[in-house]
């Protein structure tokens, strides 16, 4: 067995004392609100009284499948209490369609993108407890989504950006699809199809999926190239589609290029491929290594989990040590701090893409280990 | 009928490159030209900095430049193994410019393999030996006749691209050593010939890589000389046949070097 230093960020001291780090920050954000969500980030510059925004529905949805995961192997931390509340909360905020909304704190706007992302934290605490109230709301949830998708697989309404049509939507097919794991609706997954094909489409030759980006003419951050490979990804394995799984895996294959041909990842893209590599985003560094880590699981090519221990190393000393309990366990949008994304800022979805990726590297190198010294 | 040959060597100081001329040499074949690409180009810095950290960088600078100043234990094994071998050849160690000069071989150096310098000092050449140097484009692989012959230290087209001893251990494919022309796609080259290779003797994955080093210089005197007598039939690779191997993450090498010495124990 190599000694712990030898698995070094992996090693068993250093992993326990980030991820509890982490969770002890997503935990503070939780506590911290009014309302059983998690506060959308911390930053004293943008929030200079109380340094904590609102609880931000979206990504505490899916910090609720974090907090159970990690509760799998941390039981004794009161994490299960913690995703429960959260679920719950998300309960409480469904509008009489089904829609869930967007926004930080509590508005009236539906959201196709953040309904999608609140599915997963229901389905998650569905799984957990069973209980009938998750399972009603994410129905409702998943029937509105469904009923708002055009002919041609596009979701129109409930966008970001009104009028943009975002690939990363493929992240909320995923979740539809997951929920339907449990609807067992042959519709909904015809549904889904069509909606797979439209952003099919947008996959250029060179491996950019066009419309990416949070808006037209920008470059995409790798959060959200993360949000649509993984979309596609997870959709193929759910519906059993080798044909979109290799397209996927295309993606995640140029990705992998770009970081071992270049040394690093940009913290955005542009249409031909152009980095900007003044900044790390390093949600979407984490997001990155979580794809390439899937990649293995499903593949077993050990390139992939090369790859992604490469990623996720270049940010994973990014988080914050401190004595100040507000950021210690924090995870910045960019580095550096004043990076393009999320600048002066500790989202709280940072922190839960950086354990999900740290504890799939976790349990794949564990795995490796005791197959090779077998 | 004589064949014009030239060798790349990586830099002035590579013993893998010295040890091909000088055995070539006694062998009575002889290089005409030589290319050493110049040690401390920006190119070349660049894609260190970028590939290696500062501890691996540091290695790499020993090995490679300073080895002849400092003292054994801070060589690596890898370079202790090719001077092992060069000590029981008994090649006197030297820089390639000085080999060059003392046996009347034209030489240049360059920054770039892919420059327009060494691009024209090609004129004529039948065959390149390829003893390090960088990638290589079109317009320096077109212009040799035969072709750009490598030894590649892994089974190809399994293993494609950099840490191939390591990615062969940790995958369980048998090591061995490739000849084969170089095209532009890495190593994707038509194949001479695969060899696997008896590598008992080493007790750790850098004694793996300094005896592929050996092997190498082995695999390339031999293969030069049958080339030259006409004696290959290249077999052509494809895409599909093999994948593309990076540099390995030091978590996955520890767990290399520890399925070696399981291996090694058995």
């Amino acid at each position: 067995m190599p000694s712990n230093k030898a698995l070094d960020f992996l090693a068993e001291d250093i992993f326990d004392q980030r991820t509890h780090a982490g969770l002890d920050w997503l935990v503070r954000s939780i506590e911290v609100t009014a309302d059983g969500g998690s506060a959308a980030y911390y930053s004293r510059i943008f929030k200079p009284l109380k340094g904590w925004q609102l609880a931000y529905p979206e990504t505490t949805g899916y910090i609720i499948v974090t907090l159970l995961d990690y509760h799998t192997i941390y039981p004794k931390r009161g994490l299960k209490k913690y995703a429960l509340s959260c679920a719950d909360w998300i309960c409480t905020l469904q509008m009489k369609n089904g829609a869930l909304p967007g926004g930080v704190g509590i508005t009236d706007t539906p959201s196709i993108f953040n309904t999608g992302q609140m599915l997963f934290g229901l389905l998650a605490a569905y799984e957990e407890t069973q209980k009938e109230i998750y399972f009603t709301t994410l129905k409702r949830a998943t029937n509105w989504l469904v009923n708002s998708l055009e002919v041609d697989g596009s979701w129109q309404l409930g966008a970001y950006i009104p009028g943009w049509v975002p690939s990363y939507y493929t992240r909320v097919v995923w979740a539809v699809l997951w929920a339907n794991q449990h609807l067992k609706d042959a519709v909904i997954e015809e549904k889904m199809r069509t909606a797979l094909n439209f952003y099919q489409q947008r996959i250029q030759k060179n491996l950019v999926v066009k419309d990416w980006a949070f808006e037209s003419g920008k470059k995409a951050f790798t959060h959200t190239i993360a949000y649509t490979i993984r979309g596609f990804l997870e959709s193929a394995v759910l519906l059993k589609d080798k044909n979109l799984q290799d397209q996927a895996f295309q993606l995640g294959e140029k990705i992998m290029r770009l970081r071992e041909l270049r040394g690093r990842m940009a913290g955005a893209y542009g249409a031909g491929w152009e980095g900007d590599f003044s900044f790390t985003c390093v949600t979407g560094n984490a997001q990155l290594s979580i794809i390439l880590s899937r990649m293995y699981q499903l593949s077993g090519d050990l390139r992939y989990l090369n790859t992604s221990l490469k990623i996720f190393e270049d940010v994973v000393y990014k988080q914050v040590v401190s004595r100040n309990k507000n950021t210690n366990g924090a995870v910045p949008g960019s580095t550096p701090f004043h990076g393009k994304y999320l600048y002066f800022r500790y989202p709280n979805w940072a922190a839960k893409f950086y354990l999900d990726a740290y504890r799939l590297l976790q349990k794949e190198i564990t795995l490796v280990v005791e197959r090779k010294t077998a | 009928m004589t064949h014009q040959l030239l060798l790349t060597a990586g830099y002035d100081h590579s013993k893998h490159s010295l040890a091909v001329l000088e055995l070539l040499r006694r062998k009575g074949v002889s290089v005409q030209k030589v290319i050493i690409v110049n040690t401390f180009s920006k190119k070349r810095l660049l894609y260190y900095f970028r590939q290696l950290d500062f501890k691996e960088f540091k290695k790499k600078a020993l090995d490679r430049v300073f080895s002849s100043y400092v003292s054994e234990s801070m060589i690596s094994d890898e370079v202790k193994q090719v001077d092992r071998f060069l000590e029981k050849e008994k090649i006197e160690v030297q820089s390639v410019s000085q080999f060059c000069k003392k046996n009347g071989i034209e030489y240049i150096r360059v920054n770039s393999l892919s420059g327009p310098e060494a691009v024209s000092f090609l004129e004529g050449t039948d065959l390149v030996i390829y003893t390090g140097g960088g990638i290589l484009f079109n317009s320096f692989i077109k212009k040799v006749k035969l072709g750009v012959l490598n030894c590649h230290a892994a089974q190809l087209p399994a293993i494609r691209g950099t840490n191939t001893s390591e990615w062969s251990v940790l995958l369980g494919i048998p090591l061995s050593t490739t000849l084969h022309y170089i095209v532009r796609k890495i190593d994707m080259g038509p194949i001479l010939s695969v060899q696997q290779k008896d590598y008992s003797a080493c007790h750790t994955i850098n004694q793996i890589r300094g005896q592929a080093t050996v092997f190498a210089i082995q695999d390339l005197v031999a293969a030069t000389q049958k080339i030259i007598s006409g004696d290959y039939t290249p077999q052509p690779q494809e895409v599909a046949d093999g994948k593309q191997y990076y540099t390995m993450h030091p978590i996955l090498k520890h767990l290399t070097e520890q399925r070696w010495q399981n291996h090694d124990d058995t």
